[in-house]
Formats: C-alpha cells, sequence, structure tokens
C-alpha cells in the first residue's frame, strides 16, 4: 500500500478513483429519495408522468440493453472483418490510409452521427429492411411508422459509430501478433483462411475489450441516440420497430426542467446509477470472459 | 525500453495535468480580485423616453455582473437584451443568461444561485408559498409574449386552394388523446370550409416534444382548458404522458427543432412549436378556433390581442400568479388567438448590494421600455402592451428601495 502512495504514478491513480468513488457515492445518494418513494416499482414499471409524480423506468433501461446488445452484436461482425482487412487482406501500402479513414470515423462529433441517421439511415432502414420484415414479423418487433426512427434504427447506427473504436483495437491487436508466429502458422500449411481464423483467436482479448468499449459507448450515446430513438415511453421496448428511449436520451430530455418536480431530479441520477450498473455488469461478463482460457 | 519511455510518458503527463489542476484550484480560490477600477463613473446615468418622459437609470459605480437564467424559450430574445445593454451601459451591467431551463432557473433562483429565473409558467402554488414564508421579497413580472403554431404536414392539402387547415383545441385534445386516428375524421372534415374531402384515409402522426419545456406546458394547459378528458386523463405540465404514443401514432422530438424537423420528415403528422420555428420552417400552421367562434392564424395582431385581454388579468407582481396561468389562455376577442405564452421573470426586491440593485433594476426598466419597441424585439416574440408594462414598472420601482 506504501508503495502505492509513494509512487508518482499511485497518487494519480488515487486521484482517478477517488473521483470516480465520489461519482458513484453522489449517485447513490441522488438516487435514494425516488427509490423510497417508488421502491422496485421504479425498476419495474413503464412510465414517466411528472403531473403524477410517477416514474418507472424499466422502457428506458430496457431501451438501452437492447440496443447496447444488438449494436454490439452487428458492430462486432464489422469491426472483426473491417479489422482483418486491414491488418490482413488490404495491401500494406494502402494501410495506412485505411486506418486514417477508421480513426477519422471515431473523431467524426456524435451529433453529426445522429443528423445523419435522422435525415438518411432511418427513411433507408424503414423503406428497406423494417417494413419488408414487419409484414411477417410484426407480431415480435412491431409495426414501423415513418421517418423509421426505433430503437432499431438507433442500434444500427450505435452499430456504425461503435466500429470505429472497436476495429482500432482489434486491428492493433492484429497487427501485434509476431511475424514468428504467423511464418509458422503458414509454414504448418494453414490456408489464408485458416491463419486469418487462428490470428482472430488469438487477439480474443482485444475483440471483448474493443466490443466492452463499443457496448459502454452504445449505452451511454446522448446526442445521436436521442436524435433517431424516437423518444417516446413504449413499455413493449423488446419490439425493436417501434420508437423507444434509452436512459441517456430521456436524461438529456428531461433534466432541463426536473428540479420543477419532487422526485424527476432523483429518479433521473437512479436511472443513471441502473445504467452504470449495467455497464458493471458487462465489464465482469467481459472480464471473464477474458480470465476464460 | 519501450515500457520505460511510457511509463515517462504517463508520469510528464499526470504532473502536467496536477500542474493545471493547481492552477485552476488557485485561480477558483481568488475570484473577485482586482476589481477595475472605475473612478469618475460614479452616477452615471441613462436616460430614456417613455410614455412622453424621461426617465433616468441609474447605473452602478462598478461593473456589475448580473447572473440569470432559466427558459430556453427567452434565450435568443434575453441575449439580444443583454448586448445591447451591455453596450448601452458602457459595460457596467452585464447581464450573463444561462439557457438551462424553465424549471432549472426558478429552482436555481430559489436556491439564490441566481439573480433572477426566467420562467415559461408562473411559480408553481406550493413553491410560491414556501418562498413566500421565509419572508424573502420577491416579484414575478411578464416581460415577453411569443405564441405556439399548430404545423401538419398533409401532402394532398393545398393552401392555395383550400386554404389552411383548420382545427379546433377539442379536436387538438382528441388527435392526442387517440380518439381521433384518421385525418378524413368526421370531427376534423365538418371543421374545413372546403375541401374537407380531400383530407386523406391516413393515420396522424401526432408529435410532440420528447424534452420537458415550457412550449409543453402552455399547449397541454390550452388542451386541458378545452377538453375534460385531457385534464382528467392528462393534466398539463413541461411533461405529460402521451396518451397517442401507446396506439404507436405519436413520436417525440427534442427541442422545437426536433419537432419541426419530424414534422418536415414525417408525411401525414402534426406537431406544436414556438412561432418563430413555425415561420422558419415553411411549414402550413393550422388556424385554431378561437372563443369567439373565429378560425384565426397566430401573427401579431391575433396575438397583440389575445395579450390585451391577458394582460386585463394580471395579478399585482408580488402576488401568486400560478392560479391565473389558466386564465391566460383560450381569450375572448374576435381575432384573439388560443395558445399565447407569457414569460416571467421571477427576481428579488433587494439584494444586499446597492450596486446589483442598481444594475437590476436599470436592466429591467430598460427591458420594459426601450426594450420593448420593435427594434429590440427578436422574430417570434411580441411585446406586451403598456398597461401590462406599467404595472410591472412600478414593481421594479421597488427594488433595492424596501
Amino acid at each position: 500500500m506504501s508503495r502505492l502512495i509513494e509512487h508518482p504514478l499511485g497518487i494519480v491513480m488515487l486521484l482517478v478513483i477517488s473521483i470516480i468513488s465520489v461519482m458513484i457515492i453522489f449517485l447513490i445518494i441522488q438516487s435514494i429519495p425516488i427509490l423510497l418513494y417508488r421502491g422496485l416499482e421504479f425498476l419495474t414499471t413503464s412510465s414517466w408522468n411528472p403531473v403524477k409524480e410517477e416514474y418507472g423506468i424499466l422502457f428506458a433501461l430496457g431501451g438501452s440493453v437492447v440496443v447496447g446488445l444488438i449494436s454490439v452484436a452487428l458492430g462486432a461482425v464489422l469491426s472483426i472483418s473491417l479489422a482483418v482487412f486491414v491488418a490482413e487482406i488490404s495491401p500494406v501500402r494502402l494501410r495506412s490510409i485505411f486506418v486514417t479513414l477508421n480513426d477519422i470515423g471515431a473523431a467524426v462529433p456524435t451529433v453529426i452521427y445522429g443528423l445523419w441517421g435522422l435525415i438518411y439511415l432511418a427513411p433507408f432502414l424503414y423503406d428497406y429492411v423494417m417494413a419488408p420484415l414487419s409484414t411477417f414479423l410484426s407480431n415480435v418487433l412491431g409495426v414501423p411508422s415513418r421517418p423509421g426512427t426505433s430503437i432499431f434504427t438507433a442500434s444500427v447506427l450505435m452499430a456504425i459509430m461503435i466500429v470505429p473504436f472497436s476495429s482500432a483495437i482489434i486491428r492493433e491487436g492484429l497487427l501485434s501478433i509476431p511475424t514468428h508466429l504467423r511464418e509458422a502458422i503458414i509454414s504448418i500449411g494453414a490456408t489464408k483462411w485458416e491463419l486469418i481464423w487462428i490470428q482472430v483467436k488469438m487477439v480474443k482479448n482485444y475483440i471483448i475489450g474493443g466490443l466492452l468499449i463499443g457496448f459502454g459507448r452504445a449505452v451511454g450515446e446522448t446526442v445521436a441516440v436521442a436524435m433517431v430513438v424516437g423518444n417516446v415511453i413504449q413499455p413493449e421496448f423488446y419490439k425493436i420497430f417501434l420508437p423507444g428511449y434509452t436512459v441517456s436520451s430521456l436524461i438529456a430530455d428531461q433534466y432541463q426542467n426536473a428540479e420543477a418536480y419532487t422526485y424527476m431530479v432523483s429518479a433521473l441520477f437512479a436511472a443513471s446509477l441502473f445504467i452504470f450498473i449495467v455497464g458493471l455488469l458487462a465489464n465482469m461478463v467481459g472480464l471473464s470472459m477474458v480470465r476464460r482460457k | 525500453m519501450v515500457s520505460m519511455n511510457i511509463s515517462k510518458l504517463i508520469l510528464i503527463s499526470s504532473i502536467l495535468i496536477l500542474f493545471i489542476v493547481g492552477i485552476s484550484v488557485f485561480y477558483m480560490s481568488q475570484t473577485n480580485i482586482n476589481p477595475i477600477q472605475q473612478e469618475g463613473r460614479a452616477g452615471y446615468t441613462i436616460t430614456i423616453v417613455y410614455d412622453g418622459q424621461s426617465i433616468s437609470l441609474d447605473l452602478p459605480s462598478t461593473p456589475i455582473v448580473i447572473i440569470g437564467g432559466g427558459s430556453t424559450f427567452v434565450n435568443p430574445q434575453m441575449q439580444a437584451w443583454a448586448t445591447k445593454f451591455r453596450d448601452l451601459s458602457k459595460g457596467l451591467v452585464t447581464v450573463n443568461y444561462q439557457s438551462i431551463g424553465s424549471g432549472a432557473g426558478v429552482a436555481k433562483w430559489k436556491s439564490q444561485a441566481l439573480d433572477f429565473g426566467a420562467s415559461d409558467i408562473p411559480l408553481p402554488k406550493d413553491i410560491y408559498s414556501e418562498i413566500k414564508g421565509t419572508g424573502r421579497q420577491f416579484i414575478q413580472i411578464p416581460i415577453v409574449a411569443g405564441a405556439i403554431a399548430v404545423i401538419y404536414n398533409l401532402p394532398e392539402w393545398d393552401e392555395a386552394k383550400c386554404g389552411n387547415l383548420r382545427l379546433s383545441g377539442e379536436v387538438l385534445a382528441d388527435i392526442y388523446l387517440g380518439n381521433i386516428i384518421k385525418w378524413n375524421d368526421p370531427k376534423i372534415v365538418s371543421l374545413q370550409d372546403k375541401c374537407g374531402d380531400l383530407l386523406p384515409d391516413s393515420p396522424i402522426i401526432g408529435i410532440h416534444r420528447s424534452d420537458g419545456s415550457g412550449t409543453t406546458a402552455a399547449f397541454t394547459l390550452y388542451l386541458a382548458l378545452v377538453s375534460d378528458e385531457w385534464k382528467n386523463s392528462v393534466g398539463w405540465g413541461y411533461t405529460v404522458e402521451w396518451p397517442r404514443d401507446q396506439l404507436g401514432y405519436g413520436l417525440g422530438g427534442k427541442g422545437n427543432e426536433g419537432v419541426t424537423q419530424k414534422v418536415v420528415s414525417t408525411p401525414y403528422s402534426i406537431g406544436y412549436v414556438e412561432l418563430a420555428y413555425a415561420l422558419k420552417s415553411k411549414l402550413p400552421v393550422a388556424e385554431l378556433l378561437n372563443k369567439a367562434g373565429n378560425f384565426v392564424l397566430p401573427n401579431a395582431t391575433t396575438i397583440s390581442e389575445a395579450v390585451k385581454y391577458a394582460s386585463k388579468k394580471f395579478p399585482d407582481p408580488a402576488d401568486d400568479w400560478s392560479i391565473i396561468a389558466d386564465k391566460l389562455l383560450y381569450l375572448e376577442g374576435e381575432l384573439s388567438y388560443p395558445i399565447v405564452t407569457y414569460v416571467y421573470l421571477v427576481l428579488d426586491l433587494d439584494y444586499n448590494d446597492d450596486n446589483k440593485n442598481k444594475a437590476i433594476k436599470a436592466f429591467l426598466t430598460w427591458i420594459l421600455t426601450e426594450g420593448q419597441k420593435s427594434e429590440n424585439i427578436v422574430e417570434g416574440y411580441i411585446a406586451l402592451p403598456k398597461e401590462a408594462l406599467d404595472i410591472a414598472l412600478k414593481a421594479v420601482e421597488k427594488i433595492g428601495s424596501s
């Protein structure tokens, strides 16, 4: 312990950890009033009715988790493919161009993604994905409506937004595999695809790490999601073609006038506390996957 | 070797961060030092002419920053006033307005974090009584009016041939309640003068604000006034639960711009926004049925007429305004537009600082006189009539004199 404190980096670590702990304690303290007032109903019901001071955030929590899971699933396919392409398939001379393009994708402001999602992606998905699919899946996925803003649209947009991050991490993993290992794999007669497959398995930890960052980003993203998720209190949040809410977009929508109501501020803090817990659980799952050999 | 470099890098950057944190902590503890010396400026006044007589505004002897905040709706107008007045006062009075939302503005003024709060609705009764109970002297004054326009996206409807779509409060309530599903509902058709048969057999997409807003508060208050069903099942406030959403025919948009954007991009939709956004969007605006039985568009004439009748009902600035909130909408008058909104300032009568009292008094007096002239009013806002301004001016006169 004393070594931790004496080392200059230990001080920085203590500073960072104490800031995060203060934030968590603050969240918990702020959440207490609504939890005492609504109890478990706060977690298990779907309503946001400040007029009657009724708050239940199941719809938003569910929306966040659904957006997070779908976007990570889509993002996993996209970002692994992209990373493999850049690291293995693309000509070495062009690699730096692809890397730069990829990293620019991570630097585009989220509001730009949101605007693009609202104007182009949502109508496109409505015409070519949601409307055709809903003709025979409407019982499960819901009936979409124009302009196509829905939980599904938000998930696709978030998948697109997390790809630059996840694939950059996976790509660095692939590029860090020592040349002699690659040569060894090739020398025992592996085909190109076998070589790729073995390497992808070798960078499993990078993939999990990259996707965890993606999940955190998808769950926490506010501006872009608020523009395409529909912003409707939807108890059936699992019907992904319907407009819905995520916790972050709910907070962005509601914090301005929250102080005009008795419990709304507390309800918003409690919602963010639960989204924090969701993120924590996701990290624990990811870590246990990394540890399992 | 590489890891050595990285840890050095981390060390250097952490020292840098600590250094920056140290500097900012140092400056945070040093606020308000070095007041600018304003020798010879004491007693500086601005003279304005109002109602045929000249009023002189006493300015503070040192530069004062007034911190206000609240309503996002009034933000462009407040910024315009603040800029103009800072120039007029030669930098002696700076108004720092934070567009944080009405609810937050009132709450932060209540906890004395702001000098004044701006709100789209009057102080709620419980907050009013609570502050009154502490013995704090404060007033509420309306400073500017606005209107809420109902916009629609109806491809079949040709305004040149059919005129603007006509709607009534009851029909709007029925739409947002989900009682009316399609555009060709007999209740909508019967309101139209002509082209009633052009209304399509398509569901209406009801668009509303998803964020808490004074616009929603005024719009839902209007619906509650004209429809008992709305009043009993939904109520009114910054945020309400929209019954139409549950049918799958409702959508939320963030901010006036979000609602406008959604109406533009969603055929067969309807929405409500502040007038300035409706004008900017070039979307058609619905004519609304007023209390006198006429269909009126929101414009300078119809809004001013409504403001004229409303201002007769304004209580004393020191009184509880929450009880008249529902009496300022849907008013008599042949041409009155039914959904007119007001921005209210809440402020103290004594800031325990002579200079601050002078600064706030001068700024507000200017807003209520010169500030109401058309060249100082931003598009989409409506100046208040003289009767309302006189009452407010009399109240502002008391600042610092108690």
